[in-house]
């Protein structure tokens, strides 16, 4: 009997218990995410739809060799020497014509791996991850334009500070494993070694990217007047500067792309990472 | 019903000259069609209800895409489910399986014939009320079995098998604490019963004889809740186990009825006990009542009913489901024997006790209503404060 009523009692307690833990739970916030209206804010360096700059594509191919899946098409043709000399944003030329540049996000593995050996980094991840489909073959995203407007003008020569021209051929020179790397970063060249340092310092700071800004690839560090397989092997390179977080267009212009130091600032940068 | 009769014979010219079965027939056909646009708007109500219950109680939000916080969401599902095709199964019993589930939206509609909304606000008024009221709500049992059998399906009749055995296990506990209330007040009608509870809370038959009614109350709500296959007392449609219980094969706008049905029968259940333990239609104060209009009784009623239904669905997303003989071991071996109890202590006191309960029952109903009101208002402002907590160790 006793055994009884304890176990009655027990069963009314407890419920009562889990009432008040229910009751509590009605007005505690709510966790779920309004997804359409409101969405979370991405991670930096979010790997989701694959980009492509047509205007800055060389056509070399190295991303569809890295491409683990194979998902990216390219076919290229020499370009006639009549045609206008063009040249990428970073002042690489571009010597082959471009025809088709496919990616199919359907096989896409997200790894990111296409983006890393990109010598003018015209191919990068952006944040975008809302493109959903009815149709497999939506996800073929076509970036050939018959009608892109190609830099005629060599972006490298005039250089903005006249120490820039002397910078270039010194940081040509020097690092062994990025020889043309200087012209991609032209006001960074011209600051010297103890110059550089500093800026190095200050690049991984401003590593977190809005979701809207494109996604940070290494800004443009191997660049070579050819496409060359040596650029993507100096993996030393590029890995410190996709810390840096710049946008790969900015390449150029930003202070940020402090990736191609003189030999000697190179050593304080690899142990950064 | 006897309100509209007299309604139409003073106002209505001619009404008076007709046939007999005519003048019975016409208010009651009106009054049917209120009752039942009321029972089949109201499941749409309970459902969308039921859904925001349930994810707020573990923090989601529920529907919110069909119109303005999801209101329109379960009418899209009705509006769905009448389109649906019914598909019979192979070898079904066609005509029990269409029978069927009438029979149990059936059972659910009926009792509200004698359910009062107010002093004469009742369709009709049986001396038999709550008499009636546990034979019709039984029929839906007839209805779960022939679901269950006319299905061809072993989990279905499962179901069906587990749902009788369960509702006749908790119709005896149920019936034992009505016949407190019903040797108390000395009738069966369910508007003498209200009639019985004038004059403020304290009067209710929840607080009287203080701590026997508030037990037999108890054993009253937890054999509805099992008569009407609520967790925690689903074990009918237990989806873990059996497919769907009874209504595995079922579809479209069949499904829809016993979807119907079994949220009538909530408000049906909730509805019954209003009326027998928490006053029917009287407010909780004397003063209060003479607010509004007079019909505004049906209010009070449908108020406190709707909190019952509310507390309904709190237990389901509170508890776990039973096992059968967890099941059976608290209808016959708990709520049986305290429901004899009840009745032999309650007979006894109207024989040789205070016929009206006890001296103390005002203080101990005020001071629980208002100690519980203000528990639950605690834990509100408590709940409020663990999320701002939360809130901040999540932002940290």
């Amino acid at each position: 009997m006793r055994e009884w009523l304890a176990d009655l009692w027990e069963g009314f307690y407890t419920v009562l218990v889990g009432m008040k833990i229910t009751w509590r739970h009605l007005f505690v916030d709510k966790v779920t995410l309004h997804y359409p209206e409101e969405k979370w804010t991405l991670p930096p360096k979010s790997r989701m739809r694959l980009f492509m700059k047509y205007e800055d594509c060389i056509g070399c191919g190295q991303c569809a060799r890295a491409c683990p899946v194979d998902c990216i098409y390219i076919k290229t043709e020499k370009r006639p020497p009549t045609k206008p000399a063009i040249w990428a944003a970073d002042g690489t030329p571009i010597k082959l014509d471009t025809h088709v540049f496919d990616i199919d996000m359907s096989l896409c593995c997200y790894c990111n791996l296409c983006t890393y050996p990109c010598p003018t980094n015209c191919i990068y991840m952006t944040p975008e991850y809302e493109f959903a489909a009815t149709d497999l073959t939506s996800h073929l995203y076509h970036f050939a334009k018959p009608n892109a407007k190609f830099l005629t003008v060599n972006p490298k020569p005039p250089a903005p500070k006249p120490a820039a021209a002397p910078g270039a051929p010194a940081a040509a020179a020097g690092p062994a494993a990025a020889p043309g790397a200087a012209p991609a970063a032209k006001p960074a060249a011209p600051a010297a070694a103890p110059l550089a340092k500093p800026a190095v310092a200050s690049a991984p700071p401003g590593t977190p990217i809005a979701p809207g800004a494109p996604t940070p690839v290494a800004p443009s560090p191997g660049t070579t007047p050819k496409e060359a397989p040596p650029a993507p092997g100096d993996a030393a390179n590029p890995a410190p500067n996709v810390a840096t977080g710049t946008p790969p267009k900015a390449g150029g212009d930003t202070a940020g792309t402090g990736g191609t130091p003189p030999p000697d600032a190179v050593d304080p940068a690899a142990p950064k990472e | 019903m006897d309100v509209l009769w007299g309604f139409l014979n003073q106002n209505v010219s001619g009404f008076s000259d007709l046939p007999g079965w005519l003048q019975t027939a016409i208010p009651a056909a009106v009054c049917g069609v209120l009752l039942i646009t009321f029972m089949a708007l109201g499941p749409i109500l309970y459902v969308y209800v039921e859904t925001k219950v349930a994810g707020f109680m573990q923090d989601r939000i529920g529907p919110k895409r069909v119109g303005p916080h999801g209101m329109l969401q379960t009418v899209a599902d009705a509006v769905k489910l009448m389109f649906k095709e019914a598909i019979y199964p192979a070898g079904a019993d066609k005509k029990l399986f269409i029978v069927a589930p009438c029979l149990v939206v059936l059972g659910a509609f009926m009792s509200f014939v004698v359910i009062p909304f107010g002093a004469r606000g009742v369709t009709a008024n049986l001396n038999v009320g709550i008499f009636y009221v546990v034979a019709v709500s039984s029929l839906s049992t007839v209805g779960l079995i022939m679901a269950g059998w006319a299905s061809n399906n072993k989990y279905a009749l499962f179901g069906a098998m587990r749902s009788a055995a369960q509702i006749v296990s908790y119709e005896i506990p149920a019936v034992m604490t009505l016949l407190t209330i019903v040797m108390i007040v000395g009738s069966l009608s369910l508007n003498d019963i209200a009639m019985a509870q004038a004059g403020g809370l304290h009067r209710w038959f929840l607080f009287r004889y203080f701590p026997i009614m508030p037990v037999a109350f108890l054993i009253f709500f937890t054999a509805g809740l099992a008569e009407c296959n609520r967790a925690p007392f689903d074990i009918p449609e237990a989806e873990s186990e059996l497919v769907a219980g009874f209504h595995t094969e079922y579809s479209g706008f069949f499904f829809a009825m016993f979807f119907m049905a079994e949220y009538t029968e909530m408000f049906v259940i909730s509805a019954v006990a209003s009326v027998l333990f928490l006053g029917g239609w009287w407010a909780p104060l004397p003063a209060l009542q003479q607010i509004g209009p007079v019909g505004l009784g049906a209010l009070w009623l449908i108020a406190k009913a709707w909190t019952l239904v509310f507390v309904m669905m709190w237990l389901r997303w509170t508890l776990p489901r039973l096992r059968v003989d967890q099941l059976m071991h608290v209808a016959w071996k708990v709520l049986l024997p305290i429901s004899m109890v009840l009745v032999v202590l309650v007979g006894t006191l109207i024989m040789w006790g205070p016929k009206n309960g006890f001296l103390w029952d005002p203080y101990a109903a005020w001071v629980l209503t208002v100690g519980v009101f203000l528990l639950l208002m605690y834990w509100l402002v408590a709940a409020r404060r663990f999320s701002a907590r939360r809130v901040r160790e999540v932002a940290a």
